[in-house]
């Protein structure tokens, strides 16, 4: 059983990672998209997402599409593996009982 | 940091949920080009039948062509954001090809049927589908299914010699409306 996984765990995280993970390989998501599909402010998702990368589970693309800057978020194979570890070790809490502290 | 059964729970249950909402919003954007498209070829295709009405057949043939060919660019092309389903897209283009295949059996089941039945029948078979849709996609399609189907059947009864005008407004340009009201709720 793996054990908690902190970085992924807080709620605003858990969140970020969900919407993420349904994306195919090769895709990403907008800033503005992600933050009305987590329901964040801009300075709390860019603040979690800033945890996130540094953990190596997201990459954070800037660019300017004509004038407008925009900001589009990818998961990273670590991510994505991170994150389905941590939903198992849920559905094992769910099945087996609370984890140890 | 102890968890126990209740918070995991709640942590799944909010997983499932932001990844419901993600697919919607992912499939709403794909949805609204595919709307618009259909809806300016839509109505295109009923202005002919009205002006050129010995050309119809021609001109639907074109709409067609044109339709599912701009479909399966936009999915290939028309978007950055995709889900993993890869199998979504296929999916999509193999229901197009299967409604206008049993529709054209259908056709030829009821034939004979007048300009109008005909113009009826195609707007409401591709209706009925948005509603199914709308039981896996969202109230949005379901909507839009029910609403157009009561404007195609009103202009059935009550627009006479107009009818291909009022589909024209009222399919093609609920189609588009429906889209650009999509593209803002992805």
């Amino acid at each position: 059983m793996n054990g908690l996984n902190e970085v992924i765990h807080q709620a605003v995280r858990l969140k970020i990672m969900a919407a993420l993970n349904v994306l195919s390989p090769e895709t990403a998501l907008e800033f503005t998209r992600l933050k009305s599909l987590v329901g964040a402010t801009d300075g709390n998702l860019g603040a979690h997402l800033d945890t996130l990368e540094k953990a190596g589970y997201v990459a954070i693309e800037k660019r300017f599409v004509g004038k407008k800057p925009q900001t589009r978020i990818r998961p990273t194979p670590a991510g994505r593996r991170a994150f389905a570890e941590h939903v198992a070790y849920l559905r094992e809490i769910i099945d087996t009982g609370p984890s140890p502290p | 940091m102890t968890i126990d059964p209740k918070d995991a729970a709640a942590s799944l249950s909010e997983v499932e949920s932001v990844e419901r909402r993600t697919h919607q919003a992912i499939t709403y954007e794909h949805s609204s080009r595919q709307f618009v498209l259909w809806g300016v070829l839509v109505a295109c295709g009923y202005l002919f039948t009205f002006f050129l009405p010995a050309h119809a057949n021609i001109g639907w043939i074109v709409v067609t062509a044109l339709g599912l060919s701009g479909s399966f660019a936009l999915r290939v092309w028309g978007s950055r954001t995709h889900t993993r389903d890869s199998r979504l897209g296929q999916r999509i283009g193999y229901a197009q090809l299967a409604l206008v295949g049993f529709g054209l059996i259908l056709l030829w089941l009821l034939w004979p049927m007048s300009t109008r039945q005909e113009s009826a029948f195609w707007p409401t078979l591709v209706m009925f589908c948005y509603v199914l849709a709308g039981l896996w996609l969202g109230t949005f399609f379901l909507a839009t299914g029910l609403g157009v189907t009561a404007l195609i059947v009103i202009g059935y009864v009550w627009t006479g010699d107009w009818y291909p005008l009022w589909l024209a407004a009222m399919v093609g340009g609920g189609l588009i409306v429906s889209g650009l009201w999509l593209r803002r709720l992805s």
